[in-house]
């Protein structure tokens, strides 16, 4: 029953009840029809039987009447023979119904010489014969006829016998006592009968229609059947003989309240066929027989039970309809349920833009719609969940993030040693430059430059730790293990170096200052993992070797790319060298050896473009004001100074004052009048020499040299 | 030539004798079949004393299960009833054998009708007297000035001696061939036979339990009933033959009794063929009385056997009544026990 569907369920269940209501109908209605029947078949018994019976009354009394007549007038008076003869004859002749006709006197009684006396007439074929009854051989006073009458001093009908002529014709005879007073006692005289034949009530009995194979019987006062359509029971057997051969008490029972002048509607088995049936019984009269009306049980109950059958076949045709109506219907509806179920499935499999038709019943209509709604607010959430990993892709590299999203154990706090290689870039002197330009310029300005370095961070599978401003702060080598990170990470520098030609021609197109990147790259064993606490997280890397990658940053010119020692060990074999630079750090016992790359080979084979780097000596100097910068104030100026050598990327500058190698400048140029040029160029001290008298050399590298100061550089170099 | 017509002699002595005993040869083997018997006389006629009931199963038994011809007896049963008193055919020789009561037989014989009894049937009495509880009666004294019905002559002997025991004082009427006048409520007592007429009381709708009866054979009055009787000169002319038919009888009752359901459905084929009102029921309650009389439980007497002690009383009771004069002797009345148990 679990996994039946809907329809076997709503079948079952339906079919089940309706079954259960049909039935009950049908039982109440078989019950109540049969209950109907037997009351009107025991009406319907009781005006037969009374019709029957009355019928037979009628017959009956008609025959009492005249030895009733007859006792009557030899009551009165002692009769003569001729006389009584002719009273025979007449009454004879005048009452078809009677066969036979005879006064029977008591011994002596007619005629004081004669011991019987018995005149008879009674028909005989062609007329009427006459016959004196009574001799040794018909010994009339010892023959029930005369005798019980006589004792019992009461008319009375015999109990019916065999004519004696052999025939099988049933006679019965009416006895009536007449009296003669004698010492003041009445006694009996004599008994006048009259003689019939039960053929009559035969037919009458048997010509009573009860539906197809009921009939009306008699039976006699000793229970005895004068009529039954079984010729075998006539006479021979009784209520009470078919009690014992049939094994049924009951049968004796009602036999007893039959012959007792009864009367009742009982249930009997048919005594010849054996078929249930129903019998009503009342007495005739005083004639002490008994009329009995068999209803077969089959032909009473028939039409009910035709009708029932037929109701029983509309009702299993209802049924089987009624089935397949509900089964097409609850088909119907759960078709788009069905289309639900296959359609959710799609949406688990991701595709969330699956919709199902909203067809159907209000309910299922509704739920079409609340799954399409799902579906629109899932493709809306993944839409969301999209943006916000692209978003924070945007923030964390997608590497992280996609690590992040994938397991929770990613989420987890902490961190893991690692050997990582980290690349530490920023554009030279770009707080200055930008001072005095508006905000958005700025923001316009920089994220052209970061856009470009970021894309390339990404190709090379960096973890952007941080953008600071300007600076870029990356690593490579973690989460995921990459075996060649110091050499991809100096790929990615010089990758980096290149793209700056890119950029800076497109701000030269826009107007805006050149752009000189440093970067430096430091291979080394960090802690690498979740910093920070839950609420706020940062994939970062923690060590000594970040501080020292962020100590060669600043020793990184622009356009230079500057590895330190462990980096240098691992990529010396594919690298070209081109400065070396010894660097001495704060709170770093033994300088630093740092080496500017100029190419890689190898698989990643690329090289920075030569930088006119060569110094030429000016036919004319060049009179500049130097500032020194430090921690980007400016905190004093130099005396008079002049270029001496330049390029386009450094200058030798004569100056008097004070000047620190590393130190970070600013220069203007000035005219003859010594007014400061527009644009600022800014420098870092490469070397200080000493020179003549107060005047020193110092070698500046060009950091950022506004398009102005540009233009004046190229003038000056001629070209 | 003497040699040759001694040899012819001697040749047709020869065949003649081999033709005579072919000829004996044949007929000793022809099956036995009446026509041939009753060329040599062994055809009986047999009647009994009512029309066809299980009274007479024994006989109707034997007849149709060939015991009867076992013995070489070819028996006609005649139809019986009341217009063919056994008493009279039997005198005026219209049948060989029939059925009397002792009574009316020792009756018969002190008329001077010549019957003996080859076999004693019925040892014990089937008649008694029944009374409605309703009417009063449930002692003997309590039939004291009532109506009792009797059937005729020596049916009136037995209950008369009741009477008498009891010191009753009855007015005594004459019962016809129904229980109608009893039934009715024309008489408080009638006479009835155990085996016919009380069961008739029951079939016309009384039930046991509301009759009193009185068993005349408890009350001392032991009169063995029917018996075969045939005449004297029957006997004496081929004994061996009234043997045989008894012998035959009451192999038929022996058969009856342990073949109850195959001896009514032969008795009832003779009921129907006289066309007689009874039913089987009926028959069935009178074949097991039968059995209750013609072997009494705890009886020592022989099936067939009558007593010399139990005929003088019966006899003696007769003549107590007045209706004989002298009591036949038993030698001349009864012969045949030892010869029947001779086996």
């Amino acid at each position: 029953m679990r996994n039946s569907s809907l329809a076997t369920r709503l079948t079952i269940f339906i079919l089940a009840c309706t079954a259960l209501i049909f039935i009950a109908a049908l039982s109440y209605n078989y019950s109540a029809s049969k209950a109907t029947i037997m009351a009107d078949a025991v009406e319907d018994a009781k005006n037969l039987a009374l019709a029957t019976g009355n019928k037979i009354e009628v017959t009956l009394q008609g025959v009492e009447k005249i030895p009733r007549v007859l006792a009557d007038i030899l009551d009165e008076q002692p009769a003569r023979q001729e006389e009584l003869l002719r009273l025979l004859n007449r009454a004879l002749v005048h009452n078809p119904e009677i066969y036979g006709l005879g006064v029977f006197f008591e011994p002596f009684a007619f005629d004081p010489k004669q011991y019987y006396f018995g005149p008879y007439v009674y028909r005989h074929q062609k007329g009427v014969k006459v016959e004196f009854l009574g001799s040794d051989t018909y010994r009339y006073f010892f023959l029930d006829f005369y005798q019980i009458p006589r004792e019992l001093q009461r008319p009375m009908w015999s109990e019916p016998y065999f004519d004696e002529g052999g025939g099988n014709i049933i006679m019965s005879t009416f006895s009536m006592p007449f009296y003669r007073e004698k010492d003041g006692t009445r006694e009996v005289l004599g008994i006048a009968g009259a003689d019939i034949s039960l053929m009559g009530l035969e037919k009458l009995v048997a010509s009573a229609k009860i539906y197809e194979s009921g009939y009306a019987f008699l039976i006699s006062q000793n229970g005895r059947f004068l009529t039954h359509p079984d010729k075998n029971l006539i006479m021979r057997e009784s209520m009470f003989s078919l009690a014992v051969s049939k094994n049924d008490p009951e049968l004796r029972r009602i036999g007893r309240d039959m012959i007792r002048g009864g009367q009742g509607f009982v249930p009997v088995n048919d005594f010849s066929s054996g078929k249930k049936s129903w019998m009503y019984y009342t007495p005739l009269g005083h004639s002490g027989w008994t009329l009995g009306v068999i209803f077969p049980e089959e032909e009473l109950f028939a039409n009910v039970r035709r009708l029932s059958q037929r109701l029983i076949l509309i009702g299993f045709i209802g049924l089987v309809f009624l089935g397949v109506v509900i089964t097409l219907l609850s088909r119907s509806i759960t078709k788009p349920l069905r289309t639900l179920a296959a359609t959710t499935s799609a949406l688990g499999h991701g595709d969330f833009s699956v919709t199902v038709p909203e067809t159907g019943a209000k309910e299922i209509k509704q739920l079409a719609h609340s799954f399409n709604e799902l579906g629109e607010q899932l493709t809306d959430y993944m839409e969301k969940r999209d943006f916000i990993r692209d978003t924070f892709g945007r923030y964390v590299t997608q590497e992280v993030v996609k690590r992040l999203l994938e397991s929770e154990e990613a989420l987890a706090l902490g961190g893991e040693t690692r050997e990582v290689t980290l690349l530490f870039s920023d554009l030279r002197g770009f707080t200055a430059l930008t001072a005095e330009m508006h905000p958005e310029q700025v923001i316009t300005f920089l994220n052209r430059y970061l856009e470009k370095m970021i894309e390339i961070l990404i190709d090379y599978r960096a973890v952007i730790d941080e953008i600071m401003g300007d600076g870029i702060l990356a690593f490579f080598g973690a989460p995921e293990p990459l075996e060649d990170h110091p050499a991809r990470a100096v790929a990615c520098a010089l990758t980096m170096q290149g793209a700056m030609e890119e950029i800076n021609a497109l701000n030269a197109a826009d107007g805006l200052p050149h752009l000189e990147m440093g970067i430096a790259v430091n291979t080394g064993t960090v802690v690498v993992g979740n910093i920070g606490s839950e609420k706020r997280t940062k994939y970062s890397v923690v060590g000594a070797d970040v501080n020292f990658a962020s100590r060669i940053e600043s020793y990184a010119l622009g356009g230079q790319v500057l590895i330190g020692p462990a980096t240098h060990w691992r990529v010396k074999d594919i690298i070209e060298v081109g400065e070396v630079v010894r660097a001495e750090m704060k709170g770093v016992p033994e300088p630093a050896t740092l080496y500017e790359v100029r190419a890689i080979l190898g698989p990643y084979n690329l090289r920075l473009k030569e930088r006119q780097e060569t110094l030429m000596p000016l036919a004319q100097s060049l009179p500049v004001h130097i500032y020194r910068i430090k921690d980007k104030i400016i905190t004093g100026a130099t005396g008079a100074a002049e270029i001496t050598q330049l390029c386009d990327t450094a200058a030798v500058i004569r100056f008097a004052g004070e000047l620190a190698a590393w130190e970070d400048v600013r220069l203007h140029l000035v005219d003859e009048q010594q007014n400061e040029k527009p644009g600022k160029i800014y420098g870092k001290v490469t070397a200080v020499e000493p020179g003549e008298g107060n005047f020193r050399t110092a070698r500046i590298h060009f950091t950022s040299v506004p398009p102005e100061s540009r233009t004046v550089i190229r003038e000056a170099l001629g070209a | 030539m003497t040699i040759m017509i001694k040899c012819t002699f001697d040749f047709l002595k020869k065949s003649m004798r081999l033709l005579f005993s072919l000829i004996l040869m044949g007929l000793l083997s022809l099956p036995p079949f009446p026509g041939a018997w009753a060329a040599e006389g062994n055809t009986v006629t047999f009647i009994p004393q009512w029309t066809p009931q299980s009274q007479f199963a024994g006989y109707y038994v034997a007849q149709e299960k060939g015991f009867y011809r076992n013995r070489g007896l070819d028996v006609k049963i005649l139809k019986g009833g009341p217009d063919f008193p056994p008493s009279e055919l039997l005198h005026t020789g219209k049948a060989d054998f029939g059925t009397l009561f002792l009574t009316t037989a020792i009756v018969k014989r002190a008329k001077g009708y010549k019957f003996i009894n080859i076999g004693q049937i019925v040892q014990r009495s089937a008649l008694m007297l029944v009374a409605k509880k309703s009417s009063g009666i449930k002692t003997p004294a309590d039939m004291n000035g009532k109506k009792v019905a009797l059937w005729g002559e020596e049916f009136q002997i037995q209950p008369r001696a009741f009477f008498r025991q009891h010191h009753l004082q009855v007015k005594i009427l004459p019962q016809g061939t129904t229980m109608n006048l009893f039934l009715r409520g024309g008489v408080e007592v009638a006479a009835a036979m155990w085996y016919n007429e009380y069961y008739r009381v029951i079939q016309a709708g009384i039930d046991p339990e509301e009759m009193t009866t009185f068993l005349l054979s408890d009350y001392g009055l032991k009169f063995p009933e029917d018996g075969i009787y045939c005449l004297e000169s029957t006997y004496t002319k081929d004994p061996q033959k009234s043997i045989n038919f008894v012998l035959a009888s009451l192999e038929g009752w022996r058969y009856a009794f342990s073949h109850p359901d195959e001896a009514l459905d032969i008795v009832m084929k003779y009921v129907n063929a006289a066309n007689l009102p009874t039913n089987r029921p009926q028959q069935s309650w009178m074949l097991k009385r039968m059995q209750d009389i013609i072997q009494p439980p705890g009886t020592d007497v022989l099936m067939g056997c009558l007593q010399e002690e139990t005929y003088y009383q019966v006899a003696q009771e007769l003549k107590n009544f007045g209706v004989i004069e002298n009591i036949p002797e038993f030698q001349h009345f009864y012969r045949s026990c030892e010869s029947l148990h001779a086996k």
